[in-house]
């Protein structure tokens, strides 16, 4: 057995020591034992299997030639030692493609199984192996030798039989591309390894090895330059470790910074076996990414203030301290650096870039820390915009911005950063809110707070801006019409809510601004005096220190991590705080107040201006702004309101002579009656007090001497009476009529739906409006605004006329004036007939008025023969 | 001179007087003051209380009214009773200090009242003159007694000499003219021809309440056939509140009685009255009062119940003849009345009246008069029409031929022609000018009215 055996490895002539074939024996034993070559499921591979992968790397190395040779070999040992023929055939598997090559190429040619055809002159027909230009050739009929029927092996086997270890079972078959794990430099990689390259093998070949090393990048790019190449050779955590370290602006080995703080790549680098090119491309992208982050955080930081009065600002600032820690803790994580997270509990929401594992795709990771990073510079990109220009922005605004971003934003962790910048815009409007409901502390005395109310420039217009005209404004509010103060809307926060938000606060200014009157005048011209008790409004405040609670808990339903979209987050917020917050509550009183007072204006308002120059026998004044004291009691004696009384006076710059009365009521009732409405009530005056006056003059007649024995005169006079009396009363009628709807809107009792005293303000408001259009129609004076005034004023005037004659006793006068008034009246009713509306009331006083379209009226002649209606 | 000014009413007579209680009973319930002068309601910006009362130095209400009677009999009763013990100022009580009365004759009350005229108009002077601004003088007395005819021609004569451009207005209660009716006066169409000449001559407004009509409109109303004096003076009490209510509470399409214009031609200044102020009683006889359960009244029904002349305070006033025509007139209406619904109405009655041909204009003017804030009206709409209308002439017309008809016979003349002074020219003076004021009644109606006499 040791005998075939060793003739089997080392044929004939070998001169062996006994020992050493005796450990060929013991690998024998061994490996008929453990059948240490196994498939990835760990079952030993069969003798046919073995044989099937020795023929293919035959065909792979190209040793077609020595097919039969090693088969014959092979086959006769199966034939006759199937132990030996296994063992073979596992020390074969096992034996380097390199030496199995060069072996069976010497071995066989040595024992004459090959013919090499050497392709030269000098022909030796006794070689017997054929080897033409290197290419063998199988010699037929060649037989190896044998020994005892075991041939002796075409190639040698023994380099496996010194190294193998049989005792191991083989590993799996894929771990055979193991990568490269070490981080040394190349340096060390050649001095460890090229001990054990031989660029030559013994055949003068170059060995695959070195072939390996020639074909290197590196190599062929120092021999391009001439000169030696440093570069790194990294694993991928440290290659990891430098991106990451780079984005966050701190510099390595790798990654080094330029004069201008820009980041480069300090020397070629490959990172496991990427080659120097790959990760060149890989990385340059990083750097330009990293470089435009750092010089976007760099401006950042420049425009960044240590003091600032803008709270906005702050905020913003202090979002993006926090998003750069996020940022740095993120990575942090990622590397597997637990300790130190500042965010932990919003890092470890995100995707775990996982750098740990061994087994990860470098490209696909790259691109995800590009990923992220890219997200990052972009929001802090915007937000770089927004500081620069952070009086541009509103909280509302930049509430709007983030929502949206948060909503689109392309990447997730850029979702994630306005969604945090979103909550916190949140947090800081709520309390914004709240601040401005509660003015920041508890204000011991309310002349404090009133200065700080009515200071435009004071905090509170943070989130509230002027809209400086009220025209500007859609639907405002009766506060907003007083202050056009608005809160922004956006789709986070619809206008009915910011305005809701405004009017309290509007509200509240005039309600201390009636407190602070009220501490200097001891009258009772302010609402607040009796009306809300001061205890009630400092019970109220007593709660404020409660509201940190409450904000908390109205705040902490919104999830930071949580992109989900709610897109009323804001609002129900807001709504939940309205509800909450005292103030609302003080100024739904307050409106309260406002609101029965203002109904007691508006009739006070439509009694003084349809009535008063009944009452006011001087009517030619034009002095005084007010009406003086003495005038004012005697008014009151007549019922007028004295407190309102006191808002009406006379407009001394006025020129019209239909505009000399002027209400400025105390805040906040003067928002009913702007320049237009005070006009109007002002024409309103005048039209009833010419109509009025006409008809006290025709009055005055009735006892007049000339008339005894002038009937026609009498008529005259009966039919002047009658006409001015049926004007005044027609108009005075329709006023009254406009003014019991006026009264039946704001009759709030008996309505059905409940509503906020301050939306019934508005209701107040637009009630008055329609009322004063109404009166305004009730007078004539929309349509050929001032036309019906002056023919009034004309017809008037010959009334007044006749009656001055008539009383001095110039009847033929008189007569003329009458004619005069009878132009006029039909002047005046061509003017009531295009008013289709109110004709019908003014056709009774067409003359000879027995056609109900008045036709014949205006054809007829009123002149001469005023006996000629038949009856 | 504007504004709105005060009121003063002087009560002549025994009627007068009686009206006057029924009168200042309900003026100081829709004022809110008790019998004491206080005011029981808070004061409501409409109401005037001024324009009748007058507060006194420690601010009680004390109404501007002065009571005259030649006999003690029904101002003691009335002094006498709670209501009005603490109510009226004592001083302007005028009583006869042998308190004989008149004895139902003109002369005697005319001639008497000629001894106490300077205390009287003293008395109205004196309260005249506390007013800042008395617009008029509503007077209260009836033409066929002695007293208030008498006294009251002779007070209605000083009145105007005193006041010439005041507004006197009277409330004149007619005898019974009808000719089955009884009348406890037999010479009441001489004290009637007698006060008719001052009523033509001297007040501005003479509101006719023609006795017969009101008995015959207080038994459809009180449902009784005996309507007593108070069933009566309340109705009249009524007219004459609604006809002062535009003044009393605020009203400013007509804020004083100088604005009524009820007269365009003197004298012919005899005003009627109809008035409905009750949705289940309806004053007329001629409506079914069950005819009312089953309609709602609105203004329109209102409107035109009072434009029926059998509505008229003047029994003669179903004699409708085809020529009378409306010479003015004002329709108060009252009640929970939107503005528009009068106006509509207004144009839809105005078809209806007739008018004197010569009229291109519309005598009737209806508008709403305020109720008071402190009464709750238990009707939801009722109205007032004062009408100037030529049919109050047949009523003249029948007391004017009682008249002839007694005076032909000299009946009771003697009466007359023992007081002193007292001339039967008078009688025929005012025969004439009654006769000239008919004749006027007559013309109106014709087409050249205007141009008579040019």
């Amino acid at each position: 057995m040791l005998s075939s055996l060793s003739f089997l490895i080392h044929g004939q002539n070998n001169n062996q020591q006994q020992n050493q074939t005796l450990k060929e024996l013991e690998c024998l034993f061994l490996v008929s034992k453990n059948k240490p070559v196994r498939d990835a499921d760990g079952n030993p591979l069969s003798a046919e299997e073995l044989t099937e992968d020795l023929n293919k790397r035959i065909i792979k190395l190209k040793l077609d030639a020595f097919q039969t040779v090693i088969n014959d070999i092979l086959d006769k040992l199966y034939t006759h030692d199937e132990a030996l023929h296994y063992f073979v055939l596992v020390t074969t598997y096992r034996l380097p493609d390199q030496h199995l090559e060069q072996s069976v190429k010497d071995l066989s040619t040595q024992q004459n199984l090959v013919g090499r055809l050497i392709n030269d002159n000098s022909t030796n027909l006794y070689i017997q192996i054929v080897k033409i230009d290197d290419v063998y050739k199988y010699r037929l009929y060649s037989k190896p030798m044998e020994h005892n029927n075991i041939p002796r092996l075409a190639w040698d086997i023994t380099p496996v039989l010194k190294t193998l270890k049989f005792s191991d079972v083989d590993v799996p078959v894929f771990r055979k591309n193991w990568l490269f794990k070490y981080s040394y430099f190349i340096k060390k990689f050649s001095a460890k390894y090229t001990s054990s390259f031989k660029a030559v093998d013994e055949w003068g070949l170059i060995s695959t090895e070195f072939r390996g090393i020639l074909s290197c990048e590196e190599l062929n790019l120092s021999v391009r330059e001439g000169q030696l190449i440093e570069f790194f050779h990294l694993d991928s955590l440290t290659f990891f470790k430098n991106i990451l370290d780079m984005h966050r602006d701190i510099s390595s080995d790798l990654f080094q910074l330029d004069g201008d703080n820009h980041f480069y790549q300090s020397r070629p680098c490959r990172v496991g076996e990427w080659n120097l090119t790959t990760t060149r491309i890989v990385l340059q992208k990083h750097l330009f990414l990293a470089n435009q982050l750092s010089e976007t955080v760099r401006k950042l930081k420049d425009h960044f203030v240590t003091t600032t009065s803008n709270s906005i600002r702050l905020l913003i600032q202090r979002y993006l301290i926090d998003e750069q820690h996020i940022f740095s803790d993120y990575f942090e994580l990622s590397l597997g650096n637990q300790s130190a997270l500042q965010f932990r509990s919003i890092v470890e929401s995100f995707n775990n870039l996982n750098l740990l594992n061994q087994n990860l795709n470098k490209f696909e990771v790259c691109d995800k820390i590009y990923e992220t990073v890219s997200a990052h510079y972009h929001v802090i990109r915007e937000m770089n915009k927004v500081v620069q220009n952070i009086n541009d922005y509103s909280p509302i605004l930049l509430n709007e911005m983030s929502f949206t971003g948060s909503q689109s934003a392309p990447q997730f962790y850029a979702r994630q950063m306005w969604r945090r910048l979103n909550v916190s815009l949140i947090q800081f409007i709520v309390k914004s809110v709240v601040f401005i409901f509660l003015f920041k502390k508890k204000l011991d005395n309310f002349s404090k707070l009133a200065e700080m109310l009515t200071t435009p420039d004071s905090e509170l217009m943070e989130l509230l801006t002027d809209a400086s005209d009220v025209k500007l404004i859609k639907d405002p509010s009766i506060w907003q019409r007083l202050n056009p103060l608005i809160m922004e809307s956006s789709q986070c926060i619809d206008e009915l809510l910011a305005n809701r938000v405004a009017d309290p606060i509007i509200g509240y200014q005039f309600f201390i601004n009636d407190k602070k009157n009220k501490s200097w005048k001891s009258d009772d011209s302010t609402f607040a005096l009796t009306d809300i008790q001061d205890a009630e409004e400092l019970e109220l405040f007593a709660k404020t220190s409660n509201f940190e609670k409450i904000i908390d808990g109205i705040l902490s339903e919104i999830d930071v991590n949580s992109t989900s979209g709610n897109l009323d987050e804001l609002s129900t917020c807001i709504n939940k705080l309205l509800e909450q917050v005292p103030t609302t509550m003080l100024v739904e009183k307050y409106s309260r107040v406002v609101l029965e007072k203002s109904v007691r204006f508006f009739g006070f308002l439509k009694t003084f201006f349809t009535s008063a120059y009944i009452h006011l026998k001087d009517r030619n004044i034009l002095s005084r702004t007010t009406l003086d004291t003495l005038e004012r009691e005697k008014m009151h004696k007549q019922g007028y309101d004295a407190e309102f009384l006191k808002t009406v006076g006379y407009d001394m710059k006025s020129t019209m002579e239909d505009s000399l009365l002027t209400v400025n009521p105390p805040e906040p009732l003067n928002v009913f009656v702007s320049t237009g409405v005070t006009d109007l009530y002002s024409q309103v005056f005048t039209v009833l007090n010419m109509l009025h006056t006409a008809l006290e003059a025709v009055i005055e007649t009735r006892n007049s001497e000339t008339l005894k024995h002038e009937p026609r005169l009498r008529y005259a006079f009966f039919h002047m009476n009658t006409t001015v009396f049926a004007i005044r009363k027609n108009m005075l009628s329709l006023i009254e009529a406009s003014f019991e709807t006026l009264m039946k809107a704001l009759d709030f009792e008996s309505a059905s739906e409940h509503k906020s005293s301050h939306e019934l303000l508005n209701v107040c408001y637009k009630a008055h409006r329609k009322f004063i259009r109404d009166v305004a129609g009730a007078l004539m004076l929309n349509s050929k605004r001032g036309t019906t005034g002056r023919v009034i004023r004309l017809m008037v005037s010959s009334v007044s006329q006749a009656s001055r004659a008539c009383v001095n006793g110039d009847a033929v006068s008189a007569d003329k004036h009458y004619q005069q008034f009878l132009t006029n009246l039909l002047i005046f009713l061509d003017q009531c007939r295009l008013d289709h509306v109110r004709y019908p009331l003014y056709r009774s006083l067409e003359i000879g008025s027995d056609e109900t379209d008045g036709r014949r009226s205006r054809s007829s002649s009123f002149s001469d023969d005023i006996s000629c209606r038949s009856y | 001179m504007s504004g709105t000014g005060a009121l003063m009413t002087v009560h002549v007579g025994q009627c007068g007087n009686q009206l006057a209680q029924a009168f200042w009973k309900s003026m100081v319930d829709e004022h809110g003051i008790n019998e004491r002068g206080q005011t029981t309601h808070e004061d409501d910006m409409n109401d005037k209380k001024d324009l009748l009362f007058y507060q006194a130095d420690d601010d009680h209400y004390v109404p501007r009214a002065v009571l005259v009677d030649l006999e003690p009999r029904v101002i003691n009763g009335m002094m006498q009773s709670p209501s009005f013990s603490n109510l009226f100022n004592t001083d302007n009580i005028f009583m006869s200090d042998h308190g004989g009365g008149a004895g139902n004759n003109w002369a005697s009350g005319y001639f008497q009242g000629q001894e106490v005229k300077e205390k009287i108009m003293d008395i109205i002077i004196r309260e005249a003159e506390n007013t800042d601004n008395l617009d008029g003088i509503l007077f209260t007395h009836s033409v066929s007694g002695g007293t208030g005819s008498g006294t009251g021609s002779l007070l209605l004569e000083s009145l105007r000499e005193a006041f010439p451009k005041k507004v006197i207005q009277t409330y004149s209660v007619f005898a019974n003219s009808d000719a089955t009716g009884t009348t406890d006066v037999v010479v009441h169409p001489y004290n009637w021809i007698l006060s008719m000449q001052r009523l033509i001559e001297n007040p501005d407004h003479v509101v006719v309440l023609d006795n017969a009509a009101l008995h015959r409109l207080a038994a459809g109303k009180f449902k009784t056939d005996t309507p007593t004096f108070d069933h009566i003076n309340s109705l009249v009490a009524r007219i004459m509140s609604t006809s002062t209510a535009m003044y009393r509470f605020n009203s400013s399409v007509c804020p004083s009685i100088r604005y009524l214009d009820l007269a365009p031609f003197p004298p012919m200044h005899f005003i009627q009255s109809g008035i409905i102020y009750n949705v289940l009683f309806s004053i007329s006889p001629v409506v079914d009062p069950n005819e009312n359960f089953t309609r709602k009244t609105s203004v329109a029904d209102v409107t035109r119940f009072l434009l029926k002349p059998t509505s008229m305070m003047v029994s003669t006033a179903s004699r409708v003849r085809p020529n009378d025509c409306m010479l003015s007139a004002y329709m108060f209406l009252q009640g929970q009345i939107e503005a528009h619904t009068i106006m509509s109405a207004e144009q839809t009655v105005d078809f209806q009246i007739k008018r004197p041909p010569f009229y291109m204009l519309k005598p009737l003017r209806m508008m709403h008069a305020p109720l008071s804030p402190y009464v709750r009206p238990q009707y939801k709409v009722s109205g007032l029409l004062l009408n100037n209308s030529t049919s109050v002439a047949p009523l003249f017309e029948s007391l004017l031929s009682k008249y002839d008809r007694l005076r032909s016979k000299k009946a009771f003349i003697d009466k007359f022609e023992k007081i002193d002074n007292f001339s039967l020219d008078m009688m025929d003076e005012a025969t004439h000018i009654v006769q000239d004021l008919l004749d006027e009644y007559k013309a109106v109606v014709q087409n050249g009215y205007l141009t008579r006499g040019l």
